[in-house]
């Protein structure tokens, strides 16, 4: 262990952490707790050590603790963060405040309620929407797709809905109707895939007094999102693509299917598919 | 029989208006967004105010008394704070203009770690205001202040 | 009207703005560079000789209209923002700032076509 670890091993750290009961209590407060900081300790894992030492009452979602679900963003210090990334000593006070995801209601102590999050994702749309349904449903082989197109939205692929970007937008903090950044960001990536010809059918939601245009650029989204996703990009680069449609009539034709290489057999040893169970 | 109600109290946790205009630790791009927000509605409030205000020049003694109401206290100030404020909104509502269409701003690519924001690509764009900005309401102070002795 | 129609009328009436508003600026805060005197820009005379030229006319004209529009444009997103407002408000809103903006540039144009011709 090196010396900075050592030092890091005792030291104590209180954490500020807001508790609402919705059946006790008529607003949030705020309760403190102690805790000796251990090497290599994460926000995540401080609440998990505050909630089996000190108070099982605890409520806070978690699922995978390596940056994967999303489930375990918070306000740590007034800014939205994966609590399972976020080593304590990475925050610098002594002090350290954690509150639920600003922008959502909460159901209990740190656990937002995402249920709103979850259906403006639903509205735009988020799957491939083409013409040839028999070839979606009864696939014959592979729509084309060059690495150069697969780029063009393959960051706006990595978001896990973590819900950061909505805490950090300003339209959020008081627009309980606009579609925020995660889902136009979401919407992009599906108008920007090379497969995807679904923009129109996007439009009622994209083209509405509470959604596309309400982005402003304040570009909070992108420096909360902790995939890289960059929300703002996506969206801008949406705005784009609509007015490319309505005002050029330049539509995306979906990709094609692939050619298969002729006169390729299969290596010996490579088992064939399965059958198709469903 | 009748069933519980299965929904869950909550409590609304909107940061509201103050949210706007707190930017706390974000980036320079959401302090410039509530800056454009505060200095568009003023030039609109002074706009509203000047059209009553600039209707009185049909008419030499109106408008001589107008003149006089309105260069009293510190009125000249904030007169010359709205100009200041629209060719801020001005600038920057190029630059806003610019990225709204996804140009300044780096392209798409893969995230890697530790990553970026496109927003950093416009970065000289935002400093460009600030110095056009400058440049102007030097100059336009000079003359307001120096030259017509507000 | 569609929001992408309304909100792109809303930069490109911006985008005119630069122009007229720039000469309005250019003429009232910065004339010195074209020769203007500041001193004499805003007595009776020199806003009596502005008025009959049909070029600030035009200027004029083409600004009251698009930086009302711009405006009130601006001030309609603010208010939708503000809350979760339904379709009925958000209607009322609309009518609203409709009239507001019929208001004001009645009211403004008036004053600059009678400057002109009268």
């Amino acid at each position: 262990m090196t010396e900075q670890a050592k030092g890091c091993q005792d030291k104590e750290m209180t954490f500020r952490i807001m508790r609402y009961d919705p059946d006790k209590d008529a607003k949030p407060y705020f309760q403190q707790y102690k805790i000796k900081l251990q090497h290599g300790m994460t926000i995540l894992d401080a609440l998990m050590h505050i909630k089996e030492t000190q108070d099982p009452t605890l409520s806070y979602r978690k699922s995978c603790r390596m940056g994967i679900c999303g489930s375990c963003a918070m306000q740590v210090n007034g800014f939205p963060r994966l609590t399972c990334q976020t080593q304590v000593t990475e925050i610098s006070t002594d002090t350290i405040e954690v509150r639920p995801l600003a922008n959502y209601p909460i159901i209990r102590d740190l656990v937002p309620d995402l249920g709103d999050f979850m259906a403006r994702h639903e509205s735009i749309l988020p799957y491939i929407i083409r013409e040839d349904h028999q070839e979606q449903n009864n696939p014959t082989g592979e729509y084309s797709q060059s690495p150069a197109e697969l780029e063009e939205y393959l960051q706006f692929a990595y978001c896990i809905k973590c819900g950061s970007c909505l805490a950090a937008c300003p339209t959020n903090a008081t627009d309980r109707k606009f579609t925020g950044p995660q889902a136009l960001a979401a919407a992009y990536r599906y108008a920007a895939d090379s497969r995807d010809g679904g923009l129109a059918a996007r439009l009622d939601t994209l083209d509405h007094p509470n959604s596309l245009f309400r982005c402003h650029y304040a570009g909070a989204c992108s420096e909360a999102c902790p995939k890289g996703v960059d929300p703002s990009l996506g969206i801008q680069l949406l705005k784009r693509k609509l007015f490319q449609k309505k005002i050029l009539g330049r539509g995306q034709k979906p990709a094609g299917m692939a050619q298969t290489p002729a006169g390729i057999g299969r290596r010996e040893g490579i088992p064939q598919a399965p059958e198709k169970t469903v | 029989m009748k069933f519980p109600d299965l929904k869950s109290k909550t409590h609304p946790n909107f940061k509201g208006v103050p949210g706007w205009v707190w930017a706390g630790r974000y980036g320079i791009e959401r302090q410039l967004y509530i800056l454009q927000r505060m200095t568009g509605l003023g030039v609109l409030l002074y706009l509203l105010m000047h059209l009553i205000v600039t209707g009185q020049k049909l008419d030499q003694s109106s408008w001589e008394f107008v003149m006089g109401q309105v260069n009293q206290g510190l009125l000249p100030i904030g007169e010359f704070l709205v100009f200041a404020g629209a060719v801020f909104h001005a600038l920057n509502g190029i630059r806003l203009a610019l990225v709204h269409f996804g140009f300044l701003m780096r392209q798409p690519g893969r995230p890697i770690y530790p990553f970026t924001v496109a927003a950093l690509g416009q970065r000289w764009a935002v400093y460009s205001v600030f110095i056009a900005t400058a440049a102007i309401v030097g100059y336009g102070g000079y003359e307001f202040f120096i030259v017509a002795g507000h | 009207m569609r929001e992408s129609t309304l909100w792109l009328m809303h930069l490109g009436a911006g985008a005119v703005m630069l122009v007229v508003l720039g000469i309005h600026f250019g003429v009232m805060h910065t004339g010195g560079l074209i020769g203007i005197d500041r001193t004499e820009v805003l007595t009776f005379a020199s806003v009596e000789a502005r008025s009959g030229q049909l070029f600030y006319v035009v200027v004029y004209l083409t600004l009251l209209v698009v930086a009302l529009y711009h405006g009130l444009y601006g001030l309609r997103s603010i208010l939708f923002e503000l809350s979760a407002i339904g379709s009925t408000l958000r209607r009322t809103i609309n009518l609203l700032l409709v009239l507001a903006g019929w208001g004001f540039f009645f009211y403004g144009a008036w004053a600059i076509l009678a400057g002109y011709l009268g």
